[in-house]
């Protein structure tokens, strides 16, 4: 019996070599006609490294005692630590530790998936995977990831668990001829992992990512010669071993949650260098790295928005983009989302959590609504820093509909007397946060820069310079914010102003005079958000009148505010530039 | 002890939530001796370290924000080993491990605490094996870093043969403070002066006499002589200090004393050869002659079960048993006299 398996086993190498994909000529190739200088066994085959023979006695197997005495996945025994590889996954790790040969497959935890993957979400494929792809777990059908086809590349093995084996194939080495690395089946665009992954979740409609003819180089995280970006698929972005234990296999550092996308986006793969961008005073790249969960938001999971006070705020590029979904539509127009934003979840107007977002604001809302956290100060707090008698960080409740003034940035706004307005904008127009966040040097601001609120040289990282100190000379740049929108002419010529004086001698455009003569800015009367329920009202903070009371102090009296009478008739009861107003009225 | 401070330092209800976290009673050591019945015991588990029971030291702050955030303080102690890979113990009786992936080198406390070694300047590689070495040293293969490392008690650490070898996995103390070093990829036995300097090598990639396929570990017998083992030519080769073929033992297989995967060795003082398999989950023992005598283990997670075993140690009439995957040594007493 034991010279009738030699006989076999001196065969089917042979055999296996005619077919011409075997592991002959392999690197597991150990025989003589290996590509090592490693001299043939006697028994001349290569198989009995991994197959090793039922010593002393009859049969043919890897494993026989293994099977007897293994004992079956507990999911009590292995919660309670990081499970145990199980079937043909033994015999590789049991080479492939550091000794015989590299064992950098599992070269720090060994964090497994163990049992089934909780139905839901990629998030909890990611909590769980650690530095390496599991193995040895079953797939569960129903989450975004399910059991390969079985007469697909990839296989599971006779118990319906993932191993090893089931995306590399230990005796054919080159089945992928670029990568080898003995897979099943080419990566080339993601098919390798798409056969247990579901494509609509790694990939959405037009993914630009996925489509991406981009070249990118090693540096870039090209590991596998692949032409393009939409070639490597998961693997431009994902590594199957030797990732980082903080998330989701993703090609990065742990404490820096845009590394994976700045390898690409700050470089001359990408048109557009968001280098340049994250690195200006003013930005949202790079803050609170580290922080970013993608489970985040989810019942259970860390909230966002933030519940507590002290939680540190954090903007990482996957919290307003998702790189599976993101593509180059345009956005179409105020507030419907962009492609860029597409997968995105948000909060919507309502506060409430939204898979997708539909309007651009919703992914805003996710930081500059209900978020317990903000404000929270970062460095010295800059000159000229306004101070809001009504002050709310909560800008979901600002841009409320029920709010009593707002830019129209949910909604259009309350008033539909603005005269002000250049052309091609109505009362009725609906403007981004990203029409006044962004980038200084996108396409908003005339420049050829990357678009949206990724960075800007200006303060509040405004798109244009937007003037906040008093006695500031006004001329066009000093508020370019508010004439992007609002005709200087216009707005101080006495003709169109809507503000001037109801008693007395005829000023002209009160707006004129404020701002021209009398030099103080346009946020030291009008708050650009607007003014949220919370303390104020339809009478007193129409057309986004909030003072600044850096600048604006109380009259005689103790009194400061603004009250409405109706369409274009108010008065003013405050103190300014030693000048006082005393329920001071205009109309027009 | 610690509790008790705990408890003097705690608000009440937070002291019992302490109390609750450190409650779990110690289980006793389940009784697990090889080979199995009928056949008389030849070992016995001692121990498990880190003990899965024990409450892990933790400072009263830690303790108090895993009592609060309902962290099983077992939990922790998982987390001081990676991936136990070589094992020794010093003639003090004190027990050193090297886990690549940490990385680093630990010395079990007497009470079962893991401190780690570090070296003065010296970060680790991947360190995988270690030995004791003269004047309380340890010596250290370094596979990451392609060194072997001497620490001294001071942690003056000395680096020998760098530049000299590839990826050492196993080393042994030789006389007058030469080291004896396997270096797997090259299928070579390196013989490290106390300067470091390479005296000889010994072996070529083969099959035959004077010839290794990937030597993963190496162990010094009472002799004098060296045990290797020659991972896959599944045997053990006994080589004299220089470079001698004193002959081998062994085959593949996966019954009796068939190597699966031979990976550590080690040689107590009557000449009893340990070796482990990675791919049987066992420690094989064959006598001095190397005649098969009985195993060790099984697979699994349970004490006294391994999941890859690596390195092995072996004095006085202990055991130990690097665990790699169970992320855990194991301490068997060996039975039936001195061995």
């Amino acid at each position: 019996m034991k010279t009738a398996l030699w006989v076999l086993l001196s065969v089917v190498p042979a055999a296996a070599a005619a077919a011409g994909n075997s592991v002959i000529g392999s690197k597991h190739d150990l025989s003589a006609s290996g590509p090592g200088p490693i001299r043939a066994l006697s028994e001349g085959n290569p198989c009995v490294f991994c197959h090793i023979p039922h010593g002393g006695s009859e049969g043919l197997s890897n494993r026989p005692e293994v099977t007897a005495k293994y004992r079956p996945y507990e999911s009590s025994t292995m919660s309670a630590r990081p499970g145990v590889p199980t079937g043909t996954s033994r015999i590789c790790l049991s080479c492939h530790d550091g000794t015989i040969a590299v064992g950098k497959t599992f070269r720090r935890h060994i964090e497994m998936t163990v049992g089934a993957i909780p139905q839901e979400r990629r998030s909890n494929l990611g909590t769980d995977l650690r530095r390496t792809h599991p193995v040895s777990f079953r797939p569960a059908p129903g989450s975004i990831a399910h059991a390969p086809s079985k007469k697909g590349a990839v296989r599971l093995d006779a118990s319906g668990q993932v191993q090893c084996t089931s995306c590399h194939d230990p005796h054919r080495e080159f089945i992928d001829p670029v990568q080898g690395k003995f897979l099943v089946t080419s990566n080339r665009r993601s098919t390798l992992c798409l056969s247990c992954h579901d494509a609509a979740a790694a990939e959405g409609p037009d993914s630009a990512h996925a489509g991406s003819t981009a070249s990118f180089g090693p540096a870039e995280g090209n590991e596998g010669s692949f032409r393009s970006v939409g070639e490597a698929g998961c693997a431009a972005c994902h590594v199957s071993h030797g990732a980082e234990p903080s998330g989701r296999l993703v090609r990065k550092p742990p404490a820096d949650d845009d590394a994976a996308c700045l390898r690409c986006h700050a470089s001359a793969v990408t048109r557009l260098h968001l280098g340049n961008e994250i690195s200006k005073p003013y930005g949202h790249g790079g803050q609170g790295r580290g922080v970013h969960d993608a489970a985040e938001g989810r019942a259970g999971k860390r909230a966002l928005p933030e519940d507590a006070p002290g939680t540190p705020r954090h903007a990482a590029c996957v919290d307003c983009h998702d790189p599976h979904k993101a593509t180059a539509r345009p956005a179409p127009g105020a507030p419907a989302a962009g492609g860029a934003l597409a997968g995105v979840w948000g909060i919507d107007q309502h506060g409430s959590r939204v898979e997708q977002v539909q309007f651009e604001y919703e992914v805003c809302f996710k930081c500059h609504g209900d978020s317990a956290n903000a404000p929270q100060a970062r460095g010295p707090i800059p000159p000229d820093t306004v101070r809001r008698r009504l002050a709310d960080a909560n800008l979901l409740r600002v841009f409320s509909t029920s709010s009593p003034s707002f830019h129209p940035v949910v909604a259009p706004g309350r008033n539909l007397d603005v005269p002000s307005l250049k052309a091609g904008y109505t009362a009725g127009s609906l403007v981004y946060c990203g029409d006044c966040h962004a980038s200084d040097a996108g396409p908003g601001a005339g420049g050829g820069g990357p678009r949206g609120p990724h960075g800007s040289v200006f303060p509040h990282l405004l798109e244009r310079s937007y003037a906040t100190a008093d006695f500031t000379v006004e001329s066009e740049s000093a508020y370019a914010l508010c004439y992007k929108c609002h005709d200087r002419e216009k707005l101080f010529s006495d003709q169109f102003d809507a503000f001037q004086r109801a008693e007395g001698t005829p000023t002209g455009s009160l707006h004129r005079v404020h701002v021209r003569t009398r030099l103080a800015p346009c946020s030291s009367c009008h708050a650009a958000h607007g003014v949220s329920s919370r303390g104020g009202s339809e009478s007193e903070n129409a057309h986004l009148v909030d003072f600044d009371l850096s600048i604006v102090s109380p009259a005689p009296g103790g009194q400061v505010g603004y009250r409405t009478y109706g369409p274009r008739a108010g008065s003013c009861t405050l103190t300014c530039h030693s000048e006082t107003h005393s329920d001071a009225r205009h109309t027009y | 002890m610690r509790a008790k401070t705990h408890r003097a330092l705690a608000p009440s209800l937070l002291a019992a939530l302490l109390a609750c976290a450190h409650a779990s009673p110690r289980r006793p050591l389940p009784a697990v001796a090889y080979p199995a019945p009928p056949a008389l015991p030849r070992a016995r588990l001692a121990a498990v370290i880190p003990d899965p029971d024990a409450p892990p030291r933790r400072s009263f702050w830690r303790a108090l924000g895993d009592a609060i955030a309902g962290i099983d303080p077992r939990e922790r102690s998982a987390e001081v080993l990676v991936r136990p890979f070589g094992i020794a113990i010093a003639p003090d009786g004190a027990v050193i491990v090297a886990d690549p992936d940490a990385p680093g080198v630990l010395r079990v406390d007497a009470d079962g605490a893991l401190v780690p070694i570090a070296c003065r300047g010296r970060d680790w590689g991947a360190p995988m094996a270690v030995v004791a070495g003269e004047g309380g040293s340890l010596l250290v293969a370094d596979a990451g870093a392609a060194e072997i490392v001497v620490v001294p008690p001071d942690r003056r650490c000395r680096v020998l043969g760098a530049g000299a070898l590839e990826r050492p996995t196993g080393v042994a103390a030789a006389s007058g403070g030469r080291v004896m070093v396997v270096d797997p990829p090259r299928h070579q036995v390196v013989v490290l002066s106390p300067g470091g300097e390479v005296v000889a090598r010994f072996g070529r990639a083969g099959e035959g006499e004077g010839e290794f396929n990937f030597p993963t570990a190496i162990a010094r017998a009472p002799d004098g002589t060296y045990v290797v083992v020659d991972a896959l030519n599944f045997r053990v080769v006994r080589l004299a200090e220089d470079g001698r073929w004193l002959g081998t033992f062994g085959s593949a297989g996966t019954e009796g004393g068939g190597l699966g995967r031979p990976k550590g060795v080690a040689v107590d003082e009557a000449g009893r050869v340990y070796v482990s398999d990675a791919h049987r989950d066992l420690v094989l023992v064959f006598g001095a002659g190397g005649e098969f005598e009985y195993a060790l283990g099984a697979s699994g997670t349970d004490p006294g079960a391994f999941s890859l075993p690596a390195g092995v140690a072996v004095r006085g009439g202990r055991l130990l048993v690097a665990d790699s995957h169970n992320r855990r040594i194991q301490a068997f007493e060996i039975l039936g006299g001195s061995s």
